[in-house]
């Protein structure tokens, strides 16, 4: 997989045509597509070739159920273009985009959807929209874990093997986290056996040694109830956009910052400007940023003034009267 | 492209920094411990720094960033590759535990708050991570962790000391206009800081950010019942409204007056009846509101906004210049 030329004006035709045409005429798909199934897949490979010698593996884990239908949607129809613009634009040359849909594992037909690593638009384009908008979302967490191991046992990239440099993780989402990856769910959807659950703090060190997980949740009012739950586990590498429209270049924004292909955020930003990102939108990027951007050191902020790391002693005095 | 730069002398570095250890070609720094070549540590390696675990995190103390009332304040890292940098609180005089506690409880239930506006104004709150024992040989000390928020590395008092005669009048109304919309969600929230001071107002001289820590005095208050504060900063005694040094009851009321003290103070006032330098009448509000006139933060506001308008004109991009920043690209 990955073979082929990425065109982004050809996206842009492909993606604005759909602009006007609902989201079900998009996603025709009203059941798990027989080729995403992650039943006995083996390994999804992310491989360099000659047209795209530096491949760079980036997986999508788009939450499909009803509050988060929309980022697939957007995808679709308006954004994927934008984020393989801003990919190229940041010097990041061959991106290879796997796509997968996360669902409820108790609940849902199709909880967990997997694509390819493609680097053409028509190829990238094909598995987002084969993917099935299952809708539903209530009545328990969606099962982002079962994401999390398939991209950390499920998945090969040369940029890993060969050049030791992780791909990129982004799952959206808008619940809280499991606490563990299901043996029973692994077995059921996947076929692998495991001899037991295994803890989700566990799963997430495991993906991080292939990859650079972010957990991007849409918009600030579901930031305020679920960020906390993930930042316990994923630190500042969780991610509060300010609407779901901005999940494109917050991705894209993270693998310019990690891979070095801007020094700080406001060259991020003097870069979204240039393409033609308006001045709100790519305020909104930044303010997303800044968090993550500060943990790199990257914020363009100066570092604080510190004095030495001694800690106090004894019983010391308050400043207060009480 | 890509374009890394040596944390130490500026110079640019080979990419993939973040994986491997790399050495910079003109000052032999290096990104990371290890040898050249290696993989970066997936923990960042033990150089004699203090640490301490909380929460089945383990944590850094990088430096020192101030002495608060009960605690030294110190900036942190969880100890992951990539971990986030944190705000690390050690209480220093033990008799205080209850007011860290406090704060720390404070926060964890406004940031729950349904409050108009909370989805905004709670990311403006300290965030709070973790709080716990932290033990060396005998002696154990409380701490609280929070999110480190970038760009907020001073408060007002240090900012006011490269500013010895005050700041300019329009950065004055953005500080104390941020004040208010904060104090405006955390009195709606049910809450009184009771101490806003100029050691509690925490500044972004780039972005026009105001925000408040020290919340250990923190209070929950409601329409119809006193609240009384706990402990008064010996510092600020006299930026308490003389009523509060007395009785100790607080309200709304209290805190417009405080961050009232700390614009008058920021604009090079020498005294809470004269505006000094100020524009005459937005500073004739800013008495009025330092004597406790006000006790709706947006009503304040908007005050505030009026006269500055007439005084100013229109709202404009005024950062703070401060030394190792520079304004916004393009501002």
């Amino acid at each position: 997989m990955g073979y082929g030329n990425y065109s982004h004006d050809a996206h842009v035709a492909m993606t604005s045509k759909r602009q006007t045409v609902n989201t079900s005429e998009v996603f025709t798909q009203r059941t798990c597509h027989e080729l995403m199934r992650p039943m006995n897949v083996g390994k999804r490979e992310c491989r360099d070739s000659e047209a795209h010698p530096n491949s760079v593996g980036v997986v999508f884990a788009l939450d499909v159920s009803g509050s988060m239908g929309e980022i697939p949607s957007r995808l679709a129809t308006h954004t994927l273009p934008a984020f393989m613009k801003a990919m190229l634009d940041s010097g990041v040359a061959d991106p290879q985009v796997m796509f997968m849909g996360v669902g409820h594992a108790v609940s849902d037909s199709a909880p967990l959807q997997v694509g390819q690593f493609e680097s053409t638009e028509s190829l990238m384009d094909q598995w987002l929209t084969w993917m099935y908008l299952e809708g539903g979302g209530s009545g328990g967490n969606e099962s982002y874990e079962l994401a999390m191991y398939f991209a950390a046992r499920h998945t090969v990239m040369d940029c890993f093997e060969k050049r030791g440099r992780r791909g990129y993780l982004f799952i959206t989402g808008d619940e809280p986290p499991n606490p563990v990856v299901s043996a029973a769910q692994v077995k059921n959807l996947m076929g692998d056996d495991l001899e037991k659950d295994i803890p989700l703090a566990d799963m997430i060190e495991e993906v991080q040694r292939t990859f650079e997980p972010f957990y991007l949740i849409p918009d600030a009012a579901r930031g305020q109830k679920f960020a906390w739950l993930w930042r316990k586990l994923l630190g500042d590498r969780v991610i509060v956009m300010e609407g779901p429209d901005d999940t494109s270049y917050v991705s894209a924004g993270l693998v310019a910052l990690l891979e070095g292909a801007v020094p700080d955020l406001a060259a991020l930003v003097t870069r979204l400007r240039e393409a033609g990102v308006s001045e709100h939108q790519s305020a909104a990027v930044a303010r997303a940023l800044t968090p993550f951007a500060a943990t790199l050191e990257r914020d363009g902020t100066p570092p604080p003034t510190l004095g030495s790391a001694t800690l106090p002693e004894g019983e010391g005095q308050s400043g207060h009267d009480r | 492209m890509r374009v890394e730069f040596c944390a130490s002398c500026g110079a640019p570095l080979e990419a993939r920094w973040a994986e491997i250890v790399i050495e910079c070609h003109y000052c032999g720094c290096q990104n990371a411990p290890g040898a050249r070549g290696e993989p970066v540590p997936a923990t960042i390696p033990d150089d004699g720094r203090p640490r301490f675990g909380l929460d089945g995190r383990a944590y850094v103390l990088q430096g020192h960033l101030a002495s608060g009332d009960s605690s030294e304040i110190y900036r942190g890292r969880w100890t992951k590759r990539l971990g986030e940098l944190v705000v690390i609180k050690v209480l220093r005089a033990r008799a205080d535990q209850d007011l860290l506690r406090n704060e720390f409880k404070t926060l964890q239930a406004l940031l729950q708050s349904e409050a108009q506006g909370a989805s905004h104004f709670t990311r403006l709150l300290p965030q709070p991570i973790g709080l716990g024992p932290l033990r060396r040989g005998d002696d154990e000390r409380l701490v609280s962790v929070f999110r480190w928020r970038s760009g907020f590395q001073q408060t007002l008092s240090e900012v006011l000391s490269h500013y010895p005669e005050g700041l300019p009048s329009r950065v004055v109304v953005w500080i104390l206009k941020r004040l208010l919309e904060l104090l405006g969600f955390t009195h709606q929230a049910g809450v009184v800081h009771g101490a806003v001071t100029p050691d509690h107002v925490l500044i972004h001289p780039r972005d026009h950010g105001a925000v408040l820590c020290g919340w250990g005095t923190a209070t929950p208050w409601s329409e119809g019942r006193q609240a009384r504060l706990q402990a008064l900063s010996r510092a600020w005694l006299k930026h308490y409204p003389s009523t509060v040094s007395r009785e100790r009851f607080v309200s709304p009321r209290t805190d417009l007056a405080m961050a009232a003290r700390c614009a008058l103070l920021a604009g090079g006032s020498r005294s809470y009846e004269d505006f000094g330098p100020l524009p005459p009448n937005l500073g004739m509000v800013l008495v009025l509101a330092a004597r406790g006139h006000f006790d709706d933060a947006w009503e304040l506001r908007e005050k505030v906004d009026r006269e500055s308008a007439v005084a100013h004109g229109p709202p404009s991009y005024n950062p703070i210049a401060l030394p190792g920043w520079d304004p916004l690209p393009g501002a």
